[in-house]
């Protein structure tokens, strides 16, 4: 049995993708300050409940509910309590989920599983709605977990009634749960299984958006779920605003023509006191209509913002990757071109412990050399890429052979370019408006040239230099070594000398 | 209990063998071009013109033009969701449907051109006829024939709603199914030819080679022209409109997550499991790749002989791909994005019915842009380069009726903008000597010219008129050339500002009129694109202060305030 254990862990571990990686806690608890990211419990469980057995839980707590009409608790572990008070105006009224002392839920995913659940089985929604209201829930309780203050500008003093600074919303620490969380469902008194029963504007306050804006994807699929929703939600009130529309103006028209009538004839009062009744009434559903189109005008301008925030941020993710790219294009060492490894691998070291070495291209997957550049002692670990090939220093033969710049072809590696003036062959190398810099050997004597990009040394400088020696480029100026010491001052075009700083 | 473990081991055995295998794939990926992001979920296939420009709906409820390198020309705002592909007629007018039961017709700068509404319910995708007729079915049952100005020619009603979008055979019948599972044949005049009852739902009928409809009904079934029920290949599960290859074999992935190849004989030739459900037609490439989403949000890549060759990932359920001659492949994804892959495998494929609607401009009609090579073309061809400047304005007032909706041309649009760039630039580029004189000099031809391309309003007709600009001598016909470009509007690359710019440069402060027209189409075209080119500022502080007219002046004025509004004119 344990050995069958162990196999489903190899292969689960086989199934995972390649870049997944394990939770890390330390580094979690590093950005709690900044960033909604809820620890769970990561050890072993007595008892596993299946996913739809927790789901059943917010079932439950719906039919708990329902039975009392206010509150209902089951298993003595979760409670709800149903905060709604049609004397209070302009604030929310909720459904309050509680996780009680009792309670062993110890992952987000069973938190929402419970809330998902009781929002299928108390308003209505679908699976997938219920899901997402779900997820925005358990973010939104997070996001104003214990702040009060925000609460009481928000909900109603009913609601406001059954929570506490130490237990409003959802701590972000499973171990905080139990006892001390009660999430706020906000509510708009509707009927049973309309979409707008819970108000999602409230679940998608800025606050929460930046949180999960936050995420690495940004939390952009499920806002772009949230958006859709939203729209369907819209529609709904939609046909429902223009069916009441089409309604009313029957109603209006019947009442004009029954006012025509009353004038033409010899009306009785009581028949011209309904009239006026009906026109108060007619004119009452009008002004409330006149306000559900404004709500409807309100939500789609709320819509339209979320959509250009998503459009912005995923196209800031384009914007990323192109930077990514780019930086990618510059990196001179070890880098992965067109998919492939470029790896230099040590050939030989010489006595006094100068290495020369091979350039190879390695496929990654499956982890075997393609190819072997034919230019066998490249003297030192460095390459560069330049010009969209490769350029290096070789020795013609052999590592006791002069030195030369040779470039490579990036794909074949083969040689396709070498300069005719030998160079040091551990010469420090330097690029400015595509011409390379680098120290030249000339029998024993050391100069700094430059060449262009076909390794025609066009320029060499008089004064000799330190062979070993760092340079840098400065405006017009290039700083290196003299070999006493001191710091030459070169013009970066003919490489004459423009100054000299004693040591 | 064992051996239930050992079963449990097996199959996550196989899914990390999967897994595995899927993973390498999607290392092999081809390359992404770009996304393109919009508001909403992109439920319909993207069409594409002559010029390479991509047009697709989306939930967001706008209609969107895209550049062949992925920047937005334009969006057309519909009001309510879309509930067809967009459909690029002849002259280059885009129509989509809307669930509201609305069918807006668009011109190429994504203005409206007319709005056609059903009242029958959502309009489904519509096929077009070789006279330009618009056959737009709709969910409500109804089938209408439209001009191609949008007027109703005649409707027919099923018995019940519509299901599929609407085809078109040789002979010009039209094919659709309903909710009520049959299949209908019409003629072009709109009477009933046949109607036949299929064993399942219906989709979209795709026509072969020889005329006869292979449609999705309870797996893929083949009818005659003349309604006979000729083979049926059963497959088990909800199948996808099928798409047939040049060889005659029929594509189709299903809902039980197998992807098959079936002969035109009704036999399957293979068949692929791929592991994801698949419910939206596949597209068969130049070299008979064969390219198909599946709602697992992957875009598969299957080689003619049933093996997966690599796989594309989405966010969410990939729809419908087109792909264009130039070797692109463009999808919609429900992740709210339009994905643009180059391919190495060509353009679509030669076949009868190589992709979903037949075409990238989605006539959906058998031989589609192929037909297109008409007499019609001809004559106006050989009226336009003619030596006669009457028969020259013969085939512009031909042109102008075609493009008002008057009187339908069946010519293409690539044809059009190749006679009006050859008359709007006769005798500047196209020049004919005699005796060292330009013998074929048309000033009036070419402002006429000018003035039609401004109606046409295509991405060609907006290059043509920028070559007038820059090439033409004639301050009439410029003045006019701006004028057009200026009714067109969208200046998405800076290359008309740029040219009105420097033809303002050139201009002496004799040439008032062109001035004037040019300053207003720098008006338009800021209202429509907001404050770009800085450069212009100074070029038009020196015309507000300059020696002009005060009618000039003034517009200067006014083309800054466009330009930049409050502060930053300021700066």
């Amino acid at each position: 049995m344990t050995k069958a254990l162990f196999m489903i862990f190899l292969v689960l571990i086989n199934a995972l993708p390649a870049g997944a990686l394990e939770v890390d806690i330390d580094e979690l608890k590093k950005t709690m300050d900044r960033e909604i990211v809820f620890i769970n419990y990561q050890g072993r469980h007595d008892k596993i409940e299946t996913a739809v057995e927790i789901k059943d839980i917010g079932r439950l707590l719906a039919t708990a509910l329902e039975r009392d009409g206010s509150k209902g608790q089951i298993f003595l572990k979760y409670s709800i309590i149903r905060a709604v008070d049609p004397t209070e105006e302009g604030k929310f009224d909720a459904d309050i989920i509680s996780i009680d002392p009792e309670a062993k839920v110890d992952h987000i995913d069973n938190v929402r599983r419970i809330t998902a659940g009781y929002l299928e089985a108390a308003h209505g929604y679908s699976e997938a709605d219920a899901r997402l209201l779900a997820k925005f829930a358990t973010i939104y309780n997070a996001v104003f977990r214990g702040d009060l203050g925000y609460f009481s500008e928000n909900y109603k003093a009913l609601v406001l009634s059954h929570i506490n600074e130490q237990n409003a919303g959802i701590s972000t620490r499973y171990f905080e749960w139990p006892g001390a969380t009660r999430m706020l469902i906000p509510l708009s008194v509707e009927e049973k299984g309309k979409l707008s029963a819970l108000i999602t504007s409230e679940l998608t306050e800025e606050k929460v958006i930046e949180e999960m804006r936050k995420q690495e994807d940004m939390g952009l699929e499920d806002r772009k779920e949230m958006v859709e929703f939203k729209d369907r939600e819209v529609e709904e009130k939609e046909e429902e605003a223009e069916s009441e529309r089409k309604r009313l103006e029957d109603e209006r028209a019947k009442l004009e023509e029954k006012k025509e009538e009353l004038k033409k004839g010899e009306a009785i009062s009581e028949e011209r006191k309904a009239l006026v009744e009906k026109e108060r009434e007619l004119e009452r559903e009008e002004r409330e209509l006149e306000k559900k189109e404004e709500d409807i005008r309100k939500k789609e301008e709320e819509i339209a913002r979320e959509r250009t925030g998503i459009i912005e941020d995923e196209r800031s993710k384009d914007r990323d990757a192109e930077l990514v790219a780019e930086e990618r294009k510059e990196a001179v060492m070890a880098a992965i071109f067109a998919d492939k490894l470029y790896y230099m691998k040590v050939r030989e070291r010489d006595a006094e412990g100068y290495t020369t070495s091979t350039l190879s291209i390695i496929d990654p997957v499956p982890e075997t050399i393609m190819i072997t550049s034919p230019v066998s002692h490249i003297s030192g670990r460095n390459y560069y890429f330049y010009k969209e090939l490769i350029l290096v220093i070789a020795h013609e033969r052999k590592a006791s052979s002069p030195a030369h710049l040779v470039l490579l072809h990036p794909h074949t590696l083969e040689e396709i370019g070498r300069s005719g003036d030998a160079v040091y062959p551990r010469s420090f190398l330097s690029f400015q408006s595509g011409y390379i810099y680098a120290v030249v050997e000339n029998r024993g004597a050391f100069h700094l040239g430059r060449f262009d990009e076909a390794l025609k040394l066009n320029a060499r400088s008089e004064d000799m230099v330190d062979e070993d020696s760092a340079f840098a480029l400065f405006g017009e100026k290039l700083y290196i070594n003299s070999p006493d010491g001191d710091i030459l001052i070169l013009d970066d075009m003919d490489l004459s000398r423009r100054g000299l700083i004693k040591q | 209990m064992r051996s239930v473990v050992y079963r449990i081991i097996i199959v996550l055995f196989f899914l990390s063998l999967f897994t595995a295998k899927l993973n390498a794939l999607k290392e092999n990926l081809s390359d992404l071009s770009w996304r393109f992001v919009t508001g909403g979920k992109i439920l319909y296939k993207p069409a594409v013109d002559h010029r390479g420009i991509i047009y697709f709906a989306s939930d967001d409820r706008h209609l969107y033009a895209v550049l062949p390198e992925g920047r937005e020309k334009w969006s057309f705002a519909l009001r309510s969701k879309p509930s067809s592909s967009p459909v690029i007629s002849y002259s280059g007018t885009i129509y989509i449907g809307c669930v509201s039961g609305k069918f807006y017709a668009v011109a190429p700068n994504g203005s409206l051109r007319w709005c056609f509404d059903s009242g029958s319910g959502a309009c489904l995708n519509p096929a077009l006829g070789r006279d330009g007729t618009i056959y737009l079915p709709t969910s409500g049952g109804t089938l209408y024939a439209l001009d191609f100005a949008g007027n109703e020619k005649w409707r027919f009603k099923a018995r019940a709603g519509i299901s599929s979008s609407a085809s078109i055979g040789p002979g010009g019948s039209i094919y659709f199914s309903s909710t009520d599972r049959r299949l209908y044949a019409l003629n072009p005049s709109g009477e009933k030819k046949w109607e036949a009852r299929m064993s399942g739902s219906v989709g979209t009928p795709a026509v072969g080679l020889d005329g006869n409809l292979y449609v999705n009904s309870s797996g893929i079934q083949a009818i005659s022209p003349n309604g006979k029920h000729l083979w049926h290949y059963s497959i088990p599960a909800r199948t996808a409109d099928p798409v047939i290859q040049s060889d005659g074999i029929i594509i189709a992935g299903a809902q039980n997550a197998r992807l098959y190849a079936i002969s035109s004989r009704g036999k399957k030739i293979w068949d692929l499991y791929i592991g994801e459900a698949m419910q939206s037609p596949a597209a068969v490439a130049e070299d008979n790749s064969i390219f198909v989403g599946t709602e697992n949000n992957h875009l598969y890549v299957v080689t003619p002989d049933g093996r997966v060759q690599w796989v594309f990932s989405a966010k969410r359920t990939v729809r419908i791909p087109t792909i264009t001659e130039d070797g692109s492949l463009y999808f919609g994804s429900d992740d709210w994005i339009l994905y643009a892959l180059k391919l190495k495998a060509g353009g679509p494929d030669d076949g009868p019915w190589p992709i979903y609607l037949h075409d990238t401009q989605h006539t959906s009609r058998f031989n589609g842009l192929k037909d297109l090579c008409s007499p019609a073309a001809m004559i106006l061809k050989e009226l336009a380069y003619s030596n006669s400047i009457d028969l020259k304005f013969a085939a512009l007032s031909d042109i102008e009726q075609y493009i008002e909706g008057r009187k339908f041309l069946a010519v293409h649009v690539q044809s059009l903008e190749e006679i009006l760039a050859f008359l709007a630039l006769e005798g500047v580029t196209y020049r004919v000597y005699e005796q060292g004189t330009v013998i074929n000099n048309y000033p009036q031809v070419r402002l006429r010219s000018c003035e039609i391309l401004g109606s046409l309003a295509t991405e060609g007709a907006w290059n043509i008129l920028l070559d007038v600009i820059h090439n033409d001598s004639d301050s009439m016909v410029k003045t006019t050339a701006v004028g057009a470009l200026a009714r067109i509007g969208a200046d998405v690359n800076g290359r008309a500002v740029k040219t009105i710019l420097f033809e303002l440069e050139k201009s002496s402060a004799g040439q008032q009129q062109f001035i004037f027209a040019a300053l207003t189409a720098l008006e338009r075209i800021a209202e429509k694109e907001g404050f770009r080119d800085p450069s212009l500022i100074p070029h038009l502080v020196r015309i507000t202060q300059g020696n002009y007219s005060k009618r000039i002046r003034e517009q200067a004025l006014r083309v800054l305030h466009a330009l930049a509004p409050g502060k930053e004119l300021e700066k």
